[in-house]
């Protein structure tokens, strides 16, 4: 498989901004103490891939990110929600996004939050195996929508401004 | 496009609906005073502790040990005067213990990391709860 240098290196600095992200957000006090409340800042990394790259670009830097994440900021317990979260979450933007195209971007990373929620608590349940913390859910529905029109905004404003600047295809 | 944006449009009042719905669940969630008398503290889905919040007038703790092949640590259960909660915690992200006490079968509190959850309930323990799923 050939990978050309540009993309590559590309790639890696997209992962290590998310990266960034991830963990400085992590570092930052939780504005609510229940489990799974965030902003969620690296996503803008992966819209922006969604916008400026292909959904594999997308997937590469979004794994790496929980990888590297977990490590890094977070127990390895954490990784589990991670992925779980993560994956649903892109999985649901690129079906949105494909649908209704870069002008609504901020819808596609609201229902991309939704979707992260939904993961991670489909995790919470099948690791905690506890019916209970579906009490969350409408908590972090709202947390959730609220942060991905914020991560949305972020985003819409960054593309407008950097247009399609280090684009990957 | 006309097509995208009436689809937008669909998708935009969807998720307005479900924050509604969201924030009418929340407020029954929270309005009932939720009042419980006993709690159960699961660890990997396992009953593990029932303690009647009433029991004692005192303020008691007691330390659950959390070990699995990977880590190891343990969480420090508070019950004073009807509530409980985690007073100390060696996981990385305290979560749990900026949960604070509860009293009210409204949220569990839950420590991820040790796959504790401790929820709060009415019925007396030995009986069939209706919010648990064991397998």
């Amino acid at each position: 498989m050939k990978v050309k240098t540009k993309r590559l290196t590309l790639l890696a600095m997209y992962t290590t901004i998310a990266l960034t992200i991830f963990v400085a957000e992590s570092a930052l006090p939780s504005l609510l103490p229940i489990p799974g409340v965030k902003l969620g800042l690296a996503n803008i990394v992966t819209l922006w891939l969604i916008l400026n790259g292909t959904w594999k670009d997308a997937l590469c830097v979004l794994v790496m990110r929980i990888i590297l994440g977990s490590i890094f900021a977070g127990q390895m317990v954490s990784f589990a929600y991670s992925l779980a979260g993560g994956l649903l979450c892109l999985v649901a933007m690129l079906a949105i996004h494909h649908l209704l195209g870069k002008e609504y971007i901020v819808i596609t990373s609201v229902v991309g939050a939704i979707f992260h929620n939904i993961g991670q608590l489909l995790m919470a349940f099948v690791i905690l195996q506890s019916f209970s913390v579906m009490a969350y859910l409408p908590v972090l529905f709202i947390s959730g929508i609220a942060a991905g029109i914020f991560t949305g905004l972020c985003t819409k404003a960054t593309h407008k401004r950097m247009g399609e600047l280090l684009k990957l295809s | 496009m006309d097509k995208k944006k009436t689809l937008s449009r669909i998708i935009g009042v969807f998720i307005g609906g479900l924050a509604l719905v969201c924030g009418v669940v929340l407020y029954f969630q929270m309005k009932g005073n939720g009042s419980g008398k006993y709690a159960y503290i699961y660890q990997d889905g396992v009953l593990v502790r029932e303690i009647d919040l009433t029991e004692h007038k005192e303020a008691y703790e007691f330390i659950i040990e959390y070990s699995s092949d990977t880590e190891r640590g343990f969480n420090t259960i508070l019950v004073d005067n009807g509530k409980i909660g985690i007073s100390d915690a060696d996981c990385p992200d305290k979560t749990c213990q900026h949960m604070g006490m509860i009293s009210s079968t409204h949220f569990p509190i839950t420590c991820l990391p040790h796959k504790l959850v401790i929820q709060i309930v009415d019925e007396a323990p030995n009986q069939e709860a209706p919010d648990i799923i064991t397998h």
